[in-house]
């Protein structure tokens, strides 16, 4: 009975912790939102930001898309050859990564890569004083270093993600006709009929929304850290974790209500 | 008065660090807290600075309140205080010059001025031609001269110093202690010292004070540390 009822206050405890961190998140993430909308936006910032979290993304971006398109369409190619239906590649191939592996793949990438980024860097500043510095000099902390970075991937990340797409299905393209021996005609025609507009601007849309949730999840992670290096492992591993499985989550909700 | 604090309260989760504190102190007075780690010396300077919130209490910084006021107030008020933070708080990704220049960017200072106030700050603590050096080539007294300039920067009236020479080796310790006597004197600024290193407390303080239980004990000046035995066996027995 007495295990029972330390089992339940331990999990009463767990509920509570865990509401108790939603709940900071969830004003934390609002707080960011409102100054994105409110402030002056400093475009120095957002620009450097730009770089190094954008532009630098750009290499592991390609080379993960263009695998994923490849091995795609290597399963795609046999499959479909087996019924006659080698003409519907190209539009298979196209839709799954405009509408989904191009978004998600990107999205994993700038999870691992940017938001590890954020989140340690913010994590350091805060576990080495600079951000109660910032405080005490008269700035804001999410104004000053969040807002920007939120700007820029908000920028870059549908960028990232149409360079994504546009490698993963060129990287189709070339399994498909040179292992498959399907006509390049056919593979552009079937793309070209049973892809729309939406699917490619519902793809990138799915990017930004991926890119605005690994900044917030890494930024209030980052900013929350307290207890020194390890600390700044933890938080940043953690931030990792949540943005994948958040960007999993949202883009399963995503899919269901836009295509 | 310059600070005025009153039934301080201030708790984290349920361990309850300072517990209706008050303390006054006067414009060009130089205080020094010392207290065992952990005992809420520096969350005492943080309450002063508007960082944390108090739970209960009243705070008021040259007549200005500094808890539950509106971030642009608060801004104001701080614009009276620098802080030397413990581990000098330098923004990494900033150059010497710009960590300096840094408080001045909010002010209305022609580029020109911010450039030449940055000199002399950096004049001033000895730091002359460091300017494009970044936090990480500097050595630990380094840093905290160039963060002292930072808090300098905006000419403030109250200097708080959180732990200023723990993690320096005598001779730097000796050095910075040289830099707040001096500045203390030429600007004539009220300073708060929270340190447990028994030579900063007799060079830079007028008045003592031991924290303990989250309260501040009755003052002592430097010389009367050894007929106060709570203070005595603090200071002489190495508590820290």
């Amino acid at each position: 009975m007495m295990r029972l009822k330390s089992r339940s206050v331990l999990l009463g405890r767990w509920v509570l912790r865990f509401f108790a961190q939603l709940g900071d998140f969830v004003l934390d993430s609002l707080k960011v939102l409102r100054l994105s909308l409110t402030t002056p936006i400093r475009f120095k910032h957002v620009i450097e930001h730009a770089y190094s979290l954008g532009a630098q993304s750009v290499g592991i971006t390609l080379i993960t898309a263009g695998f994923v398109g490849m091995a795609f369409a290597l399963q795609v190619v046999r499959e479909f050859l087996k019924f006659g239906a080698g003409k519907m590649i190209g539009g298979v191939v196209g839709i799954a990564i405009w509408r989904e592996l191009g978004p998600l793949m990107t999205g994993v990438v700038v999870a691992g890569r940017v938001g590890a980024a954020i989140a340690a860097e913010l994590a350091t500043m805060k576990v080495t004083e600079q951000v109660e510095a910032l405080e005490a000099l008269g700035h804001d902390p999410i104004q000053y270093l969040v807002v920007p970075r939120l700007v820029a991937v908000m920028i870059m990340m549908p960028l990232l993600v149409g360079l994504a797409d546009c490698i993963g299905f060129l990287s189709g393209y070339v399994i498909a006709v040179g292992i498959g021996r399907i006509n390049p005609f056919w593979y552009f025609e079937s793309a070209n009929t049973m892809l729309t507009l939406f699917d490619i601007m519902g793809g990138l849309l799915k990017g930004s929304f991926f890119g605005i949730l690994i900044v917030l999840v890494s930024a209030h992670l980052g900013l929350r850290t307290n207890s020194g290096a390890k600390g700044v492992g933890e938080m940043t591993t953690r931030s990792v974790v949540i943005s994948l499985v958040l960007i999993f989550v949202l883009n399963y909700m995503l899919s269901s209500v836009m295509f | 008065m310059m600070i005025k604090i009153r039934q301080l309260i201030k708790s984290y989760r349920d361990r309850l660090v300072i517990n209706g504190l008050d303390l006054s102190v006067e414009a060009g007075e130089k205080i020094a807290i010392i207290g065992p780690s952990g005992c809420g010396k520096s969350t005492l300077l943080r309450l002063i600075m508007g960082l944390h919130e108090p739970d209960n209490g009243v705070i008021t910084v040259a007549g200005a309140t500094v808890s539950g006021i509106s971030q642009t107030d608060q801004r104001l008020v701080r614009r009276h205080i620098g802080m030397l933070f413990q581990s000098a708080a330098l923004f990494d990704s900033l150059s010497v010059f710009d960590n300096i220049a840094f408080p001045l960017e909010s002010t209305d200072d022609s580029d020109l001025v911010i450039r030449d106030r940055v000199l002399e700050l950096l004049h001033l603590v000895g730091m002359t031609g460091y300017e494009r050096a970044y936090p990480h080539e500097l050595s630990g007294g380094q840093r905290k001269r160039v963060g002292l300039a930072r808090a300098l920067a905006l000419k403030p009236k109250i200097m708080l110093y959180d732990e200023p020479t723990t993690g320096l080796d005598p001779v730097l310790s000796t050095s910075i202690e040289d830099l707040m006597v001096d500045l203390n004197r030429q600007f004539a600024v009220t300073s708060i010292v929270v340190t447990h290193q028994v030579s900063t407390i007799f060079r830079t303080a007028d008045r003592i004070y031991l924290m303990r239980d989250g309260q501040l004990l009755p003052a002592v000046s430097p010389s009367e540390i050894d007929q106060n035995e709570a203070y005595r066996v603090f200071v002489r027995g190495g508590l820290a």
